[in-house]
């Protein structure tokens, strides 16, 4: 069957991908262990994880962070309907998650048996991707993991392979004692955040510039080189400006429209509205807007944001924690896994086994305020 | 002691490898005024660092791929992106011949949704099965969804001819 619009929009996709570069080769420098990306101070989270090992302490974890993305979406069972995680634990103060001797403590994961070794509780589904010969491509990754005892395998949903190896998913509730976790209570798993897409930030939240609108609503603009901008701001002034953002007027943070925005509402991709949104820190706010407009074309929102960290604070504050983070990730006992800056909540987000006596030393030397802890194994309080 | 190898990151290299022109593609369309490679590099780090998630009995590596490249691109266009660069794709409207002109108009008048399908499918050229994975919905849906779209822009562009 014919279409002309399928003909045209196929001719214009034709045209479009003959003006692409190649593809990038991957950076592999940023996928060694302890690293983070290299340009994340300036660009957003930082990712770094841990050099990982088998270690008697030590999880993966699966859960819902801000930073956590499950790119796995449920078995259809209907348009929209995205498993959530029932455990997606909000990050609390450091000292709440702190385990001790003898806590009660709980996590949902996967319960690995292998021949030979103590049965551990690591993080559920997980295969390597790329073959492997030396690891059986059936057993669940299990590269943080915690001694465990008590499990009752007849209640777990249960996969044995190859012959002596079993593993299943399971909530455990335990006695954390001497390095292992002695299961008192097992339940279902937790069900997995299967979003596809979700970053878990707030969908319904409206993705506005704090500025009015000018007369007529934000004009769509060609877009603007930002160099002069850059330099001004990163290089020049760091110590005035936070970090920009790109807002979408009248469009939700997950992209649909909230039809109160010119045009209703803009989309990410060519043609979309963008506002670029810079919060002065420190100085006059109209001295500011002046020189930014200067030597910025596009759409332009500038607002004063006293006491928020500006981009210098920013690149100390996260180096400072950074340094000490990647020694601390680097032994791999210690069971940290990732840990990323968060700019929106200015502090880095650290993911990890569980928070020892040991680990909450360091922490409280690096500054718990700079930290957004989100362990895994948590104690029952 | 590092269990991570340079071979770990071979062989991941290598997995990835088949993908990077559909990610650098998607990239660009969702995130036009990023920076394409940085994107693509970030998911790539994403992806490595979350490697062990990976499980193909519930999806493509493509697919898995793709899905992380949209969330960064996503992230990108949003709000981690500093500063404005020049588009690596589209030219301004004003230097495209007419027809062009008209559809660039008509795609921006598309839902969301919409849009979203067309630059999955005919400009990033993602499979119908991928462009599902990117907009978490079921293949059956993205091609109501562009059978919507063809339809929408037939009449934009008819009323502009």
């Amino acid at each position: 069957m014919t279409d002309e619009i399928h003909d045209v929009l196929d001719q214009a996709g034709r045209r479009w991908r003959a003006t692409q570069p190649d593809p990038p080769e991957p950076d592999r420098s940023r996928w060694e262990p302890g690293r983070s990306a290299p340009r994340l101070p300036r660009r957003g989270p930082l990712v770094a994880v841990a050099g990982s090992t088998l270690v008697a302490v030590g999880l993966i974890t699966t859960i819902a962070t801000p930073w956590a993305w499950w790119p796995w979406r449920s078995d259809r069972g209907g348009e929209g309907q995205v498993v959530v995680t029932a455990a997606a634990p909000t990050p609390a103060p450091a000292e709440v998650l702190l385990v001790r001797e003898g806590d009660i403590v709980q996590a949902s994961g996967t319960v690995l048996a292998e021949p030979g070794r103590a049965v551990r509780f690591c993080a559920p589904a997980v295969t390597f991707m790329p073959a492997r010969p030396s690891v059986d491509p059936r057993i669940p990754d299990c590269t943080y993991s915690v001694p465990v005892t008590g499990v009752d395998p007849n209640h777990l949903a249960m996969t044995a392979v190859p012959p002596g190896v079993w593993f299943g998913k399971a909530r455990l509730r335990g006695v954390w004692r001497a390095g292992t976790l002695h299961v008192t209570q097992q339940a279902a798993p937790d069900p997995e955040n299967l979003s596809m897409l979700s970053d878990n930030t707030s969908d319904d939240a409206s993705d506005d510039p704090p500025c009015p609108a000018p007369a007529g609503g934000w004009p769509v603009t060609e877009p603007a080189d930002g160099k002069a901008l850059h330099q001004y701001m990163e290089e020049e002034h760091a110590d005035q400006f936070r970090r920009p953002r790109v807002s979408y007027p009248g469009r939700r943070a997950d992209g649909k429209a909230t039809g109160g925005g010119a045009g209703g509402g803009s989309t990410p991709g060519a043609g979309a509205v963008e506002v670029l949104v810079i919060e002065v820190v420190k100085g006059d706010v109209e001295a500011a807007r002046k020189a930014l407009r200067e030597r910025y074309s596009g759409n332009l929102c500038v607002v004063s944001r006293p006491g928020a960290l500006s981009l210098a604070d920013e690149r100390a504050r996260h180096g400072a924690v950074q340094a000490t983070l990647g020694t601390l990730m680097r032994d791999g006992a210690n069971g940290i896994y990732s840990s990323g800056y968060d700019p929106e909540r200015e502090v880095v987000e650290v993911e990890l086994v569980m928070v020892t006596p040991q680990l909450y030393e360091h922490f409280t030397r690096i500054g718990l305020d700079m930290l957004r802890l989100n362990p895994w194994l948590r104690p029952m309080r | 002691m590092d269990r991570t190898t340079a071979q770990d990151r071979q062989d991941f290299a290598d997995w990835v490898q088949p993908h990077l022109a559909a990610m650098a593609r998607l990239a660009a369309r969702l995130a036009p005024l990023a920076d394409r490679d940085d994107i693509v590099q970030e998911a790539l780090t994403r992806a490595w660092l979350k490697r062990h998630q990976f499980d193909p009995s519930r999806g493509t590596a493509s697919a898995w791929l793709l899905a992380v490249t949209a969330d960064q691109a996503r992230k990108a266009a949003r709000r981690r992106r500093p500063w404005p660069r020049p588009l690596l794709g589209d030219p301004p409207i004003s230097t495209l011949p007419d027809d062009r002109v008209d559809l660039q108009r008509a795609l921006r008048r598309l839902s969301t949704r919409q849009r979203l399908a067309v630059e999955c499918f005919y400009f990033a050229d993602l499979s119908i099965s991928d462009t599902a994975a990117v907009m978490r919905c079921s293949e059956g849906t993205v091609k109501s969804t562009l059978v919507d779209a063809r339809t929408r822009l037939r009449a934009l562009l008819e009323v502009t001819s």
